[in-house]
């Protein structure tokens, strides 16, 4: 599903160059629920990003669902993340000034589709997530886990197949960390969903398929 | 401290030239509003050199064009009965012929040449008398009369500023001058007589008799008359018809000079009011956008400014630090408009604006853009100094 | 999508009431300024009355003599020698008036000093124009070839003469003559310079009848073309005409020159001073809107800082929207559209703000009986400018904004 073939990723500021990622291979199957872990800074997050084509390598090849991607600009990938890709962040994201329901309907408006036809989407969605009765209202009103959840309904509305969570329980509290868990294990096993987590804790990467550990850029056992 | 304000201020160039553009524009509207204000009020406070109390202004409208010798004799003799008549009537001391008056739209241009320098002068032929209606001030000689006028080489009144381009500080009475091709001698020296009106400025000003007996001389189309005080509409009407009745194919109208005057200013100030109107509005505007740019700026960097506190930073030098990056914006905009004002004269564009104006609007410009970007500025830097240390580290 | 759009975009509006207030404020204020010019334009140069016909009507009101060889120049409003001569055979043309400017007459009533405006005109001139009659009838041709001594008075004057009564069959005198009022009409904007005065009399009522025998000085011409297809014919003949004058003194002046101009023409050759015969219209048009351009420069770079300081709050929102497939070209859109919305709005607080200005200007009188308002056409004006002025201060920002790298967006922004 996700393949990366000799990937680097440096980081150019006025003086200083950093390699973040140095020669990644790493390979995802179709349905895999894999989590990748790391201390601060040792390019983890980098990774997440680059799968999902939010950044650029400098080095190497990625493939996406078996293809790979030889532009990166903007218009070349955005279809890529907007149908095959969904991205949960640590810090939510979400537009405070828009409602639930028009949060979660955000990647739909990229795509064809009547406003009656989102609607619907982001309802299932929502439902999924267990905040089928929240649609109208808005972030702030919203506690930490639920908001997460919402993220989650916004990730999964446009049926992506792969799903991408950068340290999605790193702002909850254990007791919500534990239902977001669980709600991503039952998107892998009922939908199949392919997913990659970062994460710094250990129980949760327990409960997951496969265990990749990086350490200043490099992959290691 | 200031070079590192401008370190600063270069490091985020990318986000400060628009805040620069902005600045410099509004700079270049209030050159232009301080210098023609100054330029008008510059011109209103020099003396007129004439009076327009009790003076009417007559227009007269012949019927013919009086080129064809025939009617031409015709006209001018009606013309000289009529001005008898005017002059007859006890309420009116003085009367004289004339083209170009103040406050009305003529203005007319000749040259004139001493050896062989040129300069373009204003002018305005006149008839007998005209300086006792307008009371005009002599500064050397006198006016003409009528043994004057039968001279060969014809007399000239020049104002003082054409006298002392051409003759310095020596008298000019007695010179011969190149007028409309023919030599004239200068037999007084008027001061500056205005006649354009209280807000535009005048150089050199000429007056010279026009003699109506030459076949190609124009009659006059205006008799200007100095009443005695106190003279009211009925006379007017009485005036009227008696040279309807003495000329019935002529057209006349009758204008008092402080009419003239009154519609000269409205027409003038209004004018003036709409532009800086606009303009105020304009700078308003700009000083509310400055402060919506820079409070997100404050806001922006909530991290820094937190910073700098917890590293010993008091309220004041936060103060000054976010004005001091504005002042330093500021002072380039200035130079950007020093380096475009410059140019101007070059250019030629200021016209008859002096360049004392333009410097000295310039420089009330300058204090009043500093005044402006200080005061927007003030809000915001308060705003900086509300920032606890502590809280705004934690803010990332 | 585009309800989406809008909604974002008022929401955003309300978030941050100042800068939403402070833009508005620029943008109506400017807005305003531009909209009172587009309607003081309007008005001067719209098809109403009595002006019915000026989409098929050439002006003419400049002559120009000069000579091949030197540079003598006379300069000033056509004789009616010189209309009287040269118009009545031009092709084309379903009527033609020859009228006098207006001159400021006195008339003195009741022991006070009216200043009135007076102009003279031939019969057809009532025929080419279709003024609203309060009382009475027009002049007519047969008045003119009568030299009959009568008058047709606006409402105004018969307010200011006849203390608002009835004023036909009375008698009325002004400019040392004596006229018997046959008709009053409404008063007429000096705007519309062609039809405005206060008094009329026909032009054979003048104090001598030289007049006749110039060719230049103090008349002008209306041309009422068949249609407005018979324009160039028409021209191009007056232009023929031109080199038929007989001059009274050929040393002096031996060219002529005079156009027979639209009102828009008229008004560009005016201020472009061009003598061609497209009269600089483009010219002008460009002048215009470069005038325009330049006053909507410090706005809009107020707008555009204004813009660019709110880019930093919406940064995670723009990572966001990248990440889930959005591209800088819809993102573009988004945040053009948004500026749009806001500009549009200003529109519409700036045509209150220019109506108010109108009709306050009405009042006051300082334009003799105009009667200024924002119309339809001036409404369709306001929202092409404010569309304009949007695009121009939208464009940039929005352009910034979707150029944001998606992972730096999300950390909050680059510079």
């Amino acid at each position: 599903m996700i393949q990366f073939r000799e990937v680097n990723k440096l980081y150019q500021t006025a003086k200083v160059e950093t390699m973040a990622l140095t020669n990644i291979n790493l390979g995802v199957e179709r349905g895999e629920f894999i989590s990748v872990m790391g201390p601060s800074g040792c390019g983890k997050t980098t990774m997440l990003n680059l799968m999902g084509l939010l950044d650029e390598p400098n080095q190497g090849e990625i493939s996406i669902n078996g293809q790979a991607i030889t532009s990166y600009k903007d218009k070349h990938v955005a279809r890529i993340r907007n149908e095959t890709i969904g991205f949960v962040f640590q810090n939510f994201h979400l537009i405070s000034d828009l409602n639930v329901r028009d949060n979660v309907e955000i990647p739909l408006l990229y795509r064809k589709g009547s406003a009656r036809e989102r609607r619907i989407l982001a309802q299932a969605a929502l439902e999924r997530v267990g905040l089928g009765s929240r649609l109208d209202h808005f972030p702030t009103q919203l506690s930490g886990g639920q908001q997460q959840r919402v993220a989650v309904a916004r990730a999964i509305v446009g049926k992506p197949k792969i799903l991408l969570a950068d340290e999605p329980t790193g702002n909850l509290d254990s007791q919500m960390g534990d239902e977001i868990m669980s709600l991503l294990e039952s998107l892998n096993r009922d939908e199949g969903v392919t997913i990659v987590m970062v994460t710094h804790d250990q129980r949760m990467a327990d409960r997951t398929g496969r265990l990749v550990r990086i350490f200043d850029g490099q992959q290691v056992k | 401290m200031i070079r590192h304000l401008i370190r600063l201020v270069w490091n985020r160039k990318r986000a400060n030239i628009l805040v620069l553009v902005e600045i410099f524009l509004s700079f270049m509207v209030l050159f232009a509003i301080c210098s023609s204000g100054l330029y008008f009020y510059n011109n209103y406070s020099k003396p007129l050199g004439f009076s327009h109390e009790d003076v009417w202004v007559l227009q007269l409208r012949p019927p013919q064009n009086l080129m064809s010798p025939e009617t031409r004799e015709e006209g001018v003799n009606l013309f000289q009965q009529l001005l008898r008549q005017i002059r007859a009537n006890g309420e009116v001391e003085h009367g004289a012929g004339a083209f170009v008056v103040p406050y009305g739209e003529s203005h007319w241009m000749t040259s004139l040449g001493l050896n062989s320098r040129k300069l373009p002068v204003s002018y305005s032929p006149i008839g007998l008398d005209f300086e006792k209606v307008m009371e005009l001030e002599m500064v050397e000689g006198r006016f003409w009369n009528e043994t004057d006028l039968a001279l060969t080489v014809k007399p000239l009144v020049i104002n003082v500023t054409l006298a002392r381009e051409l003759f310095g500080s020596e008298s000019a009475v007695g010179e011969v001058v190149e007028f409309n091709d023919t030599e004239r001698k200068v037999i007084g020296v008027v001061q500056d007589y205005r006649h354009q009106g209280d807000l535009t400025p005048l150089k050199f000003f000429v007056m010279a008799p026009h003699i109506l007996s030459k076949p190609t001389s124009y009659l006059y189309d205006k008799v200007v008359m100095k009443m005695a005080p106190g003279v009211s509409t009925g006379f007017e009407e009485k005036l009227m018809d008696e040279l309807e009745a003495m000329a019935p194919g002529w057209s006349f109208t009758v204008q008092t000079m402080e009419r003239m005057r009154n519609d000269y200013f409205k027409k003038q100030l209004s004018v003036m009011a709409i532009f800086g109107l606009v303009a105020v509005f304009m700078l308003v505007m700009v000083a509310m956008g400055l402060v919506g740019v820079l409070w997100q700026n404050v806001t922006r960097r909530t991290s820094e400014l937190g910073v700098r506190r917890a590293k010993g930073a008091t309220r004041n030098r936060i103060y000054f630090q976010i004005l001091g990056e504005l002042m330093v914006i500021t002072t380039l905009a200035i130079f950007m408009g020093l380096v475009v004002a410059v140019q101007l004269p070059i250019l030629g564009v200021t016209g008859s604006v002096g360049n004392g104006v333009l410097a000295s609007g310039f420089c009330l410009a300058l204090v009043l853009i500093y005044l402006l970007t200080t005061v927007s500025g003030l809000y915001p830097s308060w705003l900086a100094t509300r920032i606890n240390p502590a809280e705004a580290l934690h803010y990332e | 999508m585009f309800r989406n759009y809008l909604k974002i975009a008022i929401k955003v509006l309300l978030r941050r009431k100042f800068f939403t207030f402070v833009s508005l404020f620029g943008i109506a204020f400017t807005l305003m300024v531009l909209i009172v010019i587009t309607a003081l334009a309007q008005h001067a140069n719209s098809n109403g009355k009595p002006e019915i016909h000026s989409k098929r009507s050439l002006h003419i009101t400049r002559l120009t003599l000069r000579h091949s060889n030197n540079s003598n120049e006379w300069n000033s409003s056509p004789g009616y020698k010189f209309l009287d001569r040269h118009i009545r055979d031009l092709p084309g043309l379903e009527n033609y008036t020859i009228y006098s400017q207006f001159n400021t007459v006195a008339a003195y009533v009741g022991g006070r000093k009216l200043e009135l405006s007076l102009k003279r005109t031939d019969g057809r001139y009532w025929e080419v124009m279709a003024f609203e009659f309060l009382e009475g009838r027009p002049l007519s041709r047969e008045d003119e070839a009568l030299g009959r001594h009568v008058a047709v008075i606006n409402e105004a004057t018969r307010d200011q003469y006849f203390n608002g009564e009835n004023a036909v069959g009375k008698t009325l005198e002004a400019d040392g003559q004596t006229f018997q009022v046959v008709g009053v009409v409404k008063n007429v904007p000096i705007y519309r310079m062609a039809p405005f005065s206060d008094i009329w009399v026909p032009i054979s009522s003048a104090k001598s009848s030289n007049y006749r025998h110039q060719l230049g000085g103090g008349f002008n011409a209306i041309l009422l073309a068949v249609s407005a297809s018979a324009f160039p014919t028409i021209k191009r003949a007056f232009a023929d005409e031109l080199g038929k004058v007989e001059f009274t003194d050929p040393k002096r002046y031996d060219t002529a020159i005079a156009f027979a101009d639209t009102k828009l023409e008229m008004i560009s050759r005016s201020i472009v001073l061009s003598e061609e015969e497209g009269a600089g219209v483009e010219k002008f048009a460009g002048l215009l809107i470069l005038f325009m351009l330049l006053f909507m420069l410090l706005p809009g770079v107020n707008l555009i800082n204004l813009n660019m300081s709110r880019i930093m709050e919406r940064y995670t929102e723009i990572g966001v929207r990248k990440a889930f497939g959005a591209t800088s070209h819809g993102l573009t859109t988004q945040f053009l559209l948004e500026n749009l919305v806001l500009t549009v709005l200003g529109g519409f607080v700036g045509l209150v703000l220019a109506h108010i200005a109108l009709r306050i200007t009405t009042a006051s009188g300082v334009i003799p009986y105009a009667n200024l308002n924002v119309n339809l056409s001036v409404f369709v004006y306001a929202m092409i400018l404010a569309g304009i002025f949007g695009v121009l201060s939208g464009v940039y920002p929005a352009w910034r904004m979707s150029r944001q790298h998606p992972v730096a967006a999300l950390k909050g922004g680059s510079l």
